[in-house]
């Protein structure tokens, strides 16, 4: 069954994450992990970079890629290997901060980084690099349910995700967009001028 | 349900999310280490990449430790063989007071039961007996006359047995019992020297 699943996502594309997951965790293959770290690499080490430093995004990324493998047999389809993902990456993040023990000075030092480099991409809109700035200044926490939201999951997922209740994640998602309101009608102000 | 806004602000902030992850892809390095991390797993012995040999590991590992606790409860065995032998042989000096006065009538024929009852005994019994879970006791009854029966009980770890009544015709100086028990104290067998009718727990 393993076998023949392989052979199928290997010759069509027509195969979803869950999908592939699932015949990862049934067969090993190489070639299905590297299609996964494809599909949700960036979208992990984004949400790594965004609250830790770079250095520590790559070690918390990889930690994470090692723990799919080492878990990939106690993977059950749930339909949301995402969020299964999203999960190990945090939890691994929390545990490296735990040792670390410095918590704040990673969240604020990692979009430090993040928009020095958005500076020197050329070509990068104004807002985009005030985008980058006021995500440097989003604590934590609202970050975290901000960024979550953008990559898709809702409100119930995030909550599962991040192991609270929904009105905190609600409360939350609601600082982050006044925060980022501010600059967005600036900008647009700008613009309108 | 995504719950992303369809309102100009919120998709406007999606954009620059988008965006923003758009120029920090995961390095390339990374991914690549990432599988090769796979590949070193992957090429481990097969006994270190599956559970199953883990398992199968720990539950030898449980077997060798309970083989090297087995000699300590062979050990406790003997122990608990020896103090069934101690009462037995408490049990069996007091059948000898008990016996009609006519038995002991000379000094001589007590001495000679004495002695006799002294061979009678063993020091310890037998390590293969003990680890098979047989006591034996030796229980030296007094002659008799001919055509007379005695009455044999003896108690074992306060548990009176009686062996009932026997001719004991044929039993000589030189014979005595030999009474297997059981660790729970029941008798498994009788023999030596005795024609034995009817053996309760035989």
């Amino acid at each position: 069954m393993a076998q023949w699943l392989l052979r199928w996502f290997k010759t069509t594309k027509q195969y979803n994450t869950e999908q592939l997951m699932q015949a990862f965790s049934e067969t090993g293959e190489a070639a299905l992990l590297d299609e996964l770290v494809k599909r949700l690499g960036d979208d992990i080490y984004h949400y790594l970079l965004s609250q830790c430093d770079a250095a520590t995004a790559a070690d918390i990324c990889q930690a994470t890629w090692l723990k799919v493998i080492e878990k990939r047999q106690q993977y059950q389809d749930k339909g949301n290997v995402k969020g299964w993902l999203f999960t190990l990456a945090r939890n691994q993040m929390l545990d490296h901060m735990r040792q670390a023990a410095h918590w704040q000075t990673l969240s604020i030092s990692g979009d430090d980084h993040i928009s020095e480099c958005m500076e020197r991409v050329v070509g990068a809109e104004q807002d985009l690099i005030q985008f980058n700035k006021m995500m440097a200044r989003l604590p934590f926490l609202q970050k975290e349910a901000f960024i979550l939201q953008q990559e898709g999951f809702s409100l119930m997922q995030i909550a599962e995700i991040t192991g609270e209740n929904l009105e905190t994640i609600k409360s939350r998602l609601r600082y982050a967009r006044n925060f980022f309101s501010q600059v967005i009608n600036l900008t647009q102000q700008e613009e309108a001028s | 349900m995504k719950n992303i806004s369809t309102q100009p602000a919120d998709l406007r902030l999606a954009r620059l999310y988008q965006e923003r992850k758009a120029c920090h892809p995961m390095p390339k390095q990374l991914q690549d280490e990432i599988l090769s991390q796979f590949e070193t797993t992957q090429s481990q012995p097969y006994w270190r990449k599956t559970p199953v040999w883990g398992t199968t590991l720990a539950a030898c590992f449980v077997l060798v430790l309970s083989f090297q606790f087995l000699p300590q409860q062979q050990s406790q065995n003997a122990d608990e063989a020896i103090v069934l032998q101690d009462i037995a042989k408490t049990e069996q000096e007091s059948l000898a007071a008990d016996l009609p006065p006519k038995e002991h009538a000379t000094a001589d024929v007590q001495g000679q039961q004495a002695r006799k009852k002294q061979q009678s005994i063993p020091a310890a019994p037998s390590p293969s007996l003990a680890t098979t879970g047989a006591i034996v006791v030796q229980a030296k009854l007094l002659p008799v006359s001919e055509g007379q029966t005695q009455r044999i009980a003896i108690d074992c770890l306060g548990k009176p047995i009686s062996l009932g009544e026997h001719n004991l015709a044929r039993l000589s100086d030189d014979q005595w019992l030999d009474i297997h028990f059981h660790h729970d104290g029941t008798i498994m067998r009788i023999t030596k020297n005795l024609d034995f009718k009817g053996c309760p727990g035989d």
